[in-house]
């Protein structure tokens, strides 16, 4: 095919509605963004440039800091539980398995859920004086909890609730592949008296790889953004005993209203999470728009 | 092949069956509780046989109008969403899929996904402000342009991804026939599209029906969407101006359509596994 000028006017036409809505949407108001972190902008005042004061302070603050740790203890325990239970479940689901279909369903049920939804459950199931949870701990003889308000349990446990509502997004990215995995490489592996822990490290293991990398990449990105459950549930406290990055972002924005600073910890964040992302990114375009994946 | 799969063994099958539990029972706890009396959701002991009331519901809609609101406006923003994405992202797709080569279209492709890489946090920072500017801050229209693009590249990656599949020379064949180009794409490459037109939706639909932060941030009063409201009744039951069972009630309500929907199209979204890493 010739390349022509008009050809390429008619192919941009074509992105521009998309283009100019992401460039008005995302691109511009990061632009700006970058902008104000070098200000002292809050709501109802001119801002006024301060250089690079916001970030000094906030690599500076110890807030800052262990809000950065949580995150971390958060995000680690979340996705490593969801990216074993994750990989097991999509192992599993492939025997044969009475109602699998219903099963797989109830599975993935969490996936439809908002996160003001999934916070309302575990609120209830977790709260001191009605929950369920708590009248199962009394029977046991441990007492009730204070699962949510108690400095030492409060991180784990939003965790634990991270991980309830996203390991089926890595079954939903596991399962499929696995699935297409051609039976007969079993059969040869079962020949030689392969044990299934074998197959699995031998056969299974190296298959699946790739697509695990990927789902625990998109896990670890997406439970790094992690707020809406968090700051229903806890708001970040008790005092601040939760509270992550993002929750506190949107405390230092839309709580204390300082829009510079909040700008400064933003850029902060894009940048740490361009450092996971853009390995994950440049390989999903390569599979998807890549010429040789097209076939 | 799933004919000839291995039986799971015993072990395997408890496993499985411990996590369809942990993963459906909190769910079913909650959405059978809103149905229960005052009496029986206090109950220090969990009552599992009770006598059923709607008596929450009423409530829930008789006390908290806001509620009912709010799923007007989810459902007004959720459809407005998916018109949106569909009008930009097919054009787009097409281009991606049948000219990636002219002027270097296929190569922008790239911003797409790097700009699905940004926290949502940290683009609501800079909006709100700029939102409240220009006007746009709590309005349906204002949610809709930010939920459109933040679904834009998921969406031209099914919908590239689809379009690759159909031959090009079915268009080429209906452009020789006499079509213009608009109607080839109408006759012949959007009917076929159809399935990928229907995934699209429902990511779409998961994502906007459900997102709790962007309607946090950026509406006040006549804007707000279901799950925000949901979670100021959470927040009120401490303060007494809400009941769990009125929370039960709406958390049941806000949940349930999505639920169903999920569960008739499992299929599809077990069959999309590379596109199904950009959800969420």
């Amino acid at each position: 095919m010739i390349k022509s000028p008009s050809k390429a006017l008619h192919a941009w036409a074509l992105v521009a509605p998309l283009y100019a809505l992401l460039a008005a949407i995302v691109a511009l108001p990061e632009i700006v963004a970058l902008a104000l972190s070098f200000t002292d902008y809050s709501i109802g005042r001119d801002p006024r440039w301060i250089g690079e004061l916001n970030y000094v302070r906030t690599l500076g603050s110890a807030s800052f800091w262990a809000a950065a740790l949580r995150t971390l203890i958060f995000v680690g325990i979340a996705v490593v539980l969801e990216a074993a239970i994750g990989l097991l479940l999509a192992c599993l689901l492939i025997r044969r398995i009475p109602m699998r279909g219903l099963a797989i369903a109830c599975l993935i049920a969490p996936i439809a859920m908002s996160h003001a939804v999934t916070a309302t459950i575990w609120a209830y199931l977790l709260d001191f004086n009605v929950g369920p949870v708590n009248y199962v701990t009394n029977l046991m003889g441990l007492g009730r909890i204070p699962w949510l308000t108690e400095a030492g349990t409060a991180l784990i446990v939003v965790a634990l609730i991270e991980f309830w509502a996203g390991m089926p997004h890595v079954l939903v990215m596991l399962y499929p592949v696995r699935a297409a995995f051609p039976r007969e490489i079993y059969e040869a592996g079962e020949i030689d008296g392969a044990t299934p822990f074998q197959r699995f490290r031998y056969l299974t293991w190296p298959m699946i790889r790739p697509a695990f990398l990927i789902a625990v990449v998109f896990r670890i990105i997406i439970t790094f953004r992690a707020f809406g459950v968090v700051w229903i549930l806890t708001k970040g406290g008790p005092v601040d005993a939760s509270e992550i990055l993002s929750v506190h972002l949107y405390k230092i924005g839309f709580v204390y209203w300082e829009f510079g600073r909040a700008a400064s910890i933003a850029w902060l964040m894009l940048l740490l999470t361009a450092v996971v992302s853009s390995w994950a990114m440049v390989r999903l375009y390569r599979e998807s728009f890549a010429p040789k994946a097209a076939a | 092949m799933n004919d000839q799969a291995e039986r799971a063994t015993k072990w395997q099958l408890a496993t499985v069956a411990f996590f369809v539990l942990l993963a459906i029972f909190p769910i079913i706890v909650v959405a059978v509780s809103s149905f229960k009396l005052p009496r029986d959701i206090f109950s220090y002991k969990p009552i599992v046989f009770f006598e059923p009331t709607f008596g929450n519901y009423t409530d829930l809609f008789r006390n908290w109008p806001k509620f009912t609101e709010g799923l007007v406006n989810s459902l007004a923003v959720t459809i407005g969403s998916i018109a949106l994405v569909l009008a930009a992202s097919l054009p787009a797709a097409w281009a991606f899929s049948r000219m990636p080569q002219h002027g270097g279209v296929g190569k922008s492709a790239m911003s797409l996904f790097a700009m699905k890489m940004l926290p949502p946090l940290v683009i609501t920072v800079p909006l709100f402000p700029i939102f409240s500017a220009i006007g746009l801050d709590d309005s349906k229209i204002g949610l809709i342009l930010v939920y459109a693009a933040m679904e834009f590249s998921l969406a031209v990656l099914l919908l590239k991804t689809m379009i690759d599949g159909i031959p090009r020379e079915l268009e080429e064949a209906a452009l020789i026939d006499g079509c213009t180009g608009i109607q080839a794409f109408r006759r012949v490459t959007f009917p076929l599209l159809l399935p990928g037109i229907v995934t699209v939706a429902i990511f779409t639909t998961l994502f906007v029906w459900n997102d709790y932060l962007f309607a946090l941030v950026l509406t006040t009063a006549r804007s707000v969407t279901a799950p925000v409201v949901l979670a100021d009744m959470l927040a009120s039951i401490g303060e007494g101006r809400s009941t769990w069972g009125e929370v039960f009630a709406a958390a049941t309500v806000q949940l349930l359509p999505v639920l169903i929907f999920t569960f008739i199209v499992q299929r599809k979204m077990m069959s999309n596994g590379a596109a199904g890493g950009l959800k969420g």
